[in-house]
């Protein structure tokens, strides 16, 4: 009911200046804060310049864009290009909200790294942004850092870690991880929260943010950060290193993808092809320290130092079998708050 | 029992000087009322005795003990207030038997003695009721009650009837002076009402500014104030500036602007040592002048002063003419209406030289 | 010219208009909306589908670990309030009864909390209960103790949050209620044989009632629906059922799974609070 009515005057505020201006507008949705501003003074003036229509930008979290897109519906697109993580991402394409991506459309399609294919084999989302994570620690604190997942459970880091709690992205990908690597199965879940619980005492970070404020007072000395957070605490002058894990790295990554019901699928994809242009990813790169995600692209001889995964690296992060997270999603946030939230 | 004595209490709050240098004896199954305008100290004297205040300087002695410092819950002191101060939250049996549960006494006897106070109260049979359901007065008799049932030494009361309508309060008044004959306790009462005071009182301690100005019984403070203040809160009085000119065979004389006026009625200690030329005040009763359109006899012992009528108002038994002296002053005389002296109309007043009163300055 | 009845009626109705209309919009709908949702069957791919379950007041009203977390939100809603009771009410009191010109003052320093939001407050607390906060800092250095105390992300931290936050209601609640007792009844009290305690006891305590009652209620409901505070200073580790039912509504999705959620618990608690308010009016049946 709700939902509907923001959609309408969504669609309302859509079609008034299309009619004014008679030209084409596109929504994408974008996370606020440095995400926002990157995209609003560096990308989208170019591009509509270029192609004469004004890109909007609808800032937010996946929960609120996931609860806006279920509620309109497949044929009322409330955001013509959606981007978001994978593990979201994953369920909206399953369903059936992400259109078909035609390679004529997007010629850099090819060079991408990682392109995902919906149910019926059409590919219809791809990794625009690589934020690889592994371990982090603080260098005067930790003088013999892990060197893979299963190095946690060493005795030596006890009463040392900062974990990430279950219902955030990296904390379902750290707990997939735990299967992949202690049980040989990402699926034994279960399994998963005891070996974690065997972790304690941690502290549980909501977001990488507040990761990255527990490492910086020193309140955790090991914690799963993704390398761009590690660049940019570094130039903040904290005592921080990276270590990338033995078995494989995970990643925060934001899928690139076109709503079934957009009008305006030309232009969307258009704007996605323009985003993996090497320009763009390398202004990605210099901007926020991330790992290219096309082939050419390569990271800047002044930038090494701050952005240790190359675009040979990509290889090594592991993609994860969301669907099956997400279908057992009530059942694994109930075990963890009953065996760790507590 | 026993007598109480006030000795030199001094109380400053925030400079100003609100209790300067009060004391005063009162005497066991007296009725002394603290009578002055508000502001004037005499609540505060009352806290001072009940020990919600402790005084800067000074004690306070009841009987042989010294309870200037003590707990007020250690004093065995009564108290009521204007407005009752009934606990709202308890039956008015609950609130009578309040204080004896304090003091341990048994169920019977709790029982026994608030059912006593409430037949000497007038109020039997309201044992279950809350004090919200019962009237003005029958909540003040329950507030009595409650403070006598504990036999006190000594009974305070903060001005009791001012929340009462007039019949009702003064009703109460002949009550509560029953009352207190029938108990037989000290009680110390505090009223800004002079009528209350005179008709209740054994002794009137008469306070302005923190000062006691008059103690004495209700008919002495009226026939012989002290000072022109008591002699104007009770009753009325025509202040004449004067310069006092000496004693002559008990009586004395002082120069007014209307001439030398022989005053008889003066408390002597006041003036026995006073020179020749100081001012002084002259008080003369509205009630003691006699008017007329002639001049009278020029006897020994009459104040004469001439006069033209300025203003005369009709009050049912009386005129209440307002005359204007040669002086300058405007002397009120209350005569009956049989004299009748039209506005305008040169007149003479007189008064007795023993109803003409010689008060010092202040 | 005349007004009729119909016309002064019509006028009386219109001034509860934007009220009515406020809370028609912004309580009675949403709640009927949740309530409908509550008996929808759950569904992954959508908010709720079609038809009519009890399956999900089923599962959670047979659910123990739903009930554990109530039953810990409820006591640390009963825990907050006479923490706060305990010690707003000598602050009350003295507000109440000082008679100094700082007292509006004194006043504005009470209800300055209430200025800056709850965040923010919570992040300040962070500062200071941290493991390398500036209480374990300070108590390191000068060698009172040789490891940090767990002052946070566990439920004193989440206990020091809520009674800070909500204080300042069970504050002004309370120096409402006291400032409408006579001081006569204490004095009189005392004059009677009451010691200072006593007398605080039997006539001050029992008269403030109303205050502690409208103070309870008000930091109860506040505490057991606070989000901010256990989410930020609890640090995942401390659940209450709000953020149980947030988890389940928004992280998991199944909005008909946190709907049902909140209604058992809106039915509860108003039975709760019915049952506490009936107990004090029953003690204060004396009072006007």
């Amino acid at each position: 009911m709700k939902a509907k009515l923001a959609s309408l005057l969504l669609a309302a505020t859509l079609v008034v200046p299309s009619l004014a201006q008679a030209r084409e507008t596109l929504i994408m949705t974008c996370y606020g804060g440095a995400y926002q501003s990157f995209f609003e003074s560096e990308i989208i003036p170019e591009f509509s310049k270029k192609y004469d229509c004004d890109i909007k930008l609808a800032i937010g979290l996946a929960k609120d864009w996931l609860a806006e897109m279920r509620a309109s519906g497949k044929d009322n697109a409330p955001y013509d290009v959606v981007m978001m993580n994978e593990i979201w991402a994953n369920q909206m394409r399953l369903e059936g909200y992400f259109a078909p991506l035609d390679e004529g459309k997007i010629p850099y399609m090819k060079d991408a790294f990682v392109v995902f294919k919906d149910k019926s084999g059409a590919n219809s989302g791809i990794i625009g942004v690589i934020q690889p994570a592994g371990i982090a620690y603080l260098t005067d604190k930790v003088s013999n850092p892990p060197k893979s997942w299963k190095d946690l459970w060493k005795p030596e880091y006890k009463n040392k870690l900062g974990l990430y709690t279950v219902t955030n992205s990296m904390g379902g990908e750290f707990l997939l991880t735990v299967g992949d690597v202690w049980f040989g199965d990402q699926k034994q879940t279960s399994k998963s929260i005891d070996k974690i619980r065997e972790l304690k005492p941690f502290k549980l970070s909501e977001f990488s943010g507040d990761m990255e404020k527990q490492l910086t007072l020193g309140e955790v000395e090991i914690g799963v950060l993704d390398t761009p957070a590690i660049a940019r605490l570094k130039k903040a002058g904290v005592n921080i290193g990276w270590s990338e894990p033995a078995e494989h790295m995970i990643m925060f990554e934001q899928v690139f993808s076109v709503h079934t019901g957009s009008k305006h699928k030309d232009l969307a994809q258009a704007w996605i092809n323009y985003l993996l242009s090497p320009e763009i990813q390398t202004k990605f790169v210099r901007r926020f320290y991330t790992t290219p995600c096309t082939q050419g692209v390569e990271v800047p001889d002044d930038l090494k130092e701050y952005i240790p995964v190359g675009p040979d690296g990509v290889s090594r992060i592991k993609v994860f079998d969301w669907e099956f997270f997400n279908a057992n999603k009530s059942r694994i946030i109930r075990e963890w708050n009953q065996k760790i939230a507590r | 029992m026993a007598r109480v004595i006030l000795d030199s209490l001094k109380k400053t709050y925030g400079g100003n000087l609100i209790l300067n240098n009060i004391s005063t004896v009162i005497e066991n199954g007296e009725l002394v009322s603290l009578l002055g305008p508000s502001g004037c100290g005499k609540t505060t004297t009352l806290r001072c005795i009940a020990g919600f205040e402790i005084p800067d300087s000074g004690t306070i002695t009841i009987g042989d003990t010294d309870i200037t410092t003590m707990l007020p819950e250690q004093r065995d002191i009564g108290m009521v207030f204007q407005n009752y101060a009934l606990f709202p939250h308890m039956t008015v049996f609950d609130n009578v038997a309040f204080g004896l549960r304090m003091r341990k006494v048994s169920r019977e006897e709790i029982s026994q003695r608030v059912h006593h106070i409430m037949k000497v109260v007038g109020l039997e049979g309201y044992d279950a009721r809350y004090p919200r359901m019962l009237s003005g007065g029958q909540q003040q008799r329950v507030a009595i009650a409650r403070a006598l049932v504990i036999r006190p030494r000594l009974l305070l009361l903060d001005e009791p009837l001012a929340n009462l309508d007039a019949k009702l309060r003064e009703e109460m008044r002949f009550y509560l002076k029953k009352l207190q004959r029938e108990v037989g306790i000290t009680m110390i009462y505090v009223t800004h009402d002079q009528s209350e005071a005179l008709v209740l009182s054994d002794r009137i301690i008469v306070m302005f500014n923190g000062r006691i100005h008059q103690c004495a019984a209700p008919e002495e403070l009226y026939r012989h104030p002290a000072t022109l203040s008591v002699a104007n809160f009770i009753g009325l009085i025509n202040p004449f500036d004067a310069r006092f000119r000496g004693l002559e065979n008990g009586c004395a004389l002082a120069e007014a602007s209307c001439g030398v006026l022989r005053c008889e009625n003066f408390i002597s200690e006041q003036f026995k040592d006073m020179a020749p030329g100081t001012p002084v005040k002259v008080g003369i009763r509205p009630e003691s002048l006699t008017i007329s359109s002639y001049s009278p006899e020029k006897l020994p012992g009459l104040n004469i002063i001439g006069g033209t009528v300025q203003e005369k108002v009709y009050i049912g038994n009386m005129f209440d003419y307002r005359v204007a002296t040669p002086g300058g002053e405007v002397v009120r005389v209350q005569a009956s209406p049989s004299v009748d002296i039209p506005m305008g109309n040169a007149c003479w007043i007189s008064a007795a030289s023993v109803d003409t009163l010689l008060l010092p300055l202040e | 010219m005349a007004v009729t009845k119909a016309q002064q009626a019509g006028s009386r109705l219109l001034l509860f208009l934007p009220a009515a209309l406020w809370i028609m919009i912004f309580f009675v709908l949403p709640y009927t909306f949740l309530g409908y949702v509550s008996f929808k069957p759950t569904s992954s791919s959508s908010a709720y589908l079609p038809g009519f379950t009890l399956d999900n007041y089923v599962f959670n009203l047979t659910d123990s670990f739903f009930w554990v977390i109530l039953a810990e939100t409820l006591l640390e809603g009963v825990a907050t309030v006479l923490i706060c009771l305990l010690f707003s009410y000598p602050l009350a009191y003295r507000l109440a009864r000082s008679r100094s010109r700082h007292r509006s003052l004194l006043y504005m320093v009470v209800i300055s909390p209430l200025l800056v939001g709850v965040v923010i407050r919570c992040y300040g607390w962070m500062v200071l209960l941290a493991d390398k906060g500036l209480i374990n800092d300070l108590l390191l250095k000068t060698g009172i103790i040789d490891a940090p105390l767990p002052l946070m992300y566990n439920m004193f931290g989440v206990m020091v949050g809520l009674v800070q936050v909500y204080m300042p209601y069970m504050v002004i609640s309370l120096t409402g209620a006291i400032q409408r007792i006579n001081p006569e009844l204490e004095y009189t009290a005392r004059s009677l044989g009451a010691s200072r305690f006593t007398a605080f006891r039997k006539i001050t305590l029992p008269m403030s009632l109303p205050g502690i009652m409208s103070g309870s209620i008000l930091v109860f409901v506040l505490t057991i629906s606070s989000y901010a505070i256990p989410l930020l200073l609890g640090g995942n580790k401390t659940l209450t059922t709000p953020l149980l039912i947030v988890q389940t509504a928004l992280d998991a999705f199944d909005w008909p799974g946190g709907a049902s959620m909140a209604v058992i618990m809106f039915v509860i608690v108003v039975t709760l609070l019915s049952l506490y308010i009936k107990v004090l009016m029953h003690a204060m049946r004396g009072m006007k």
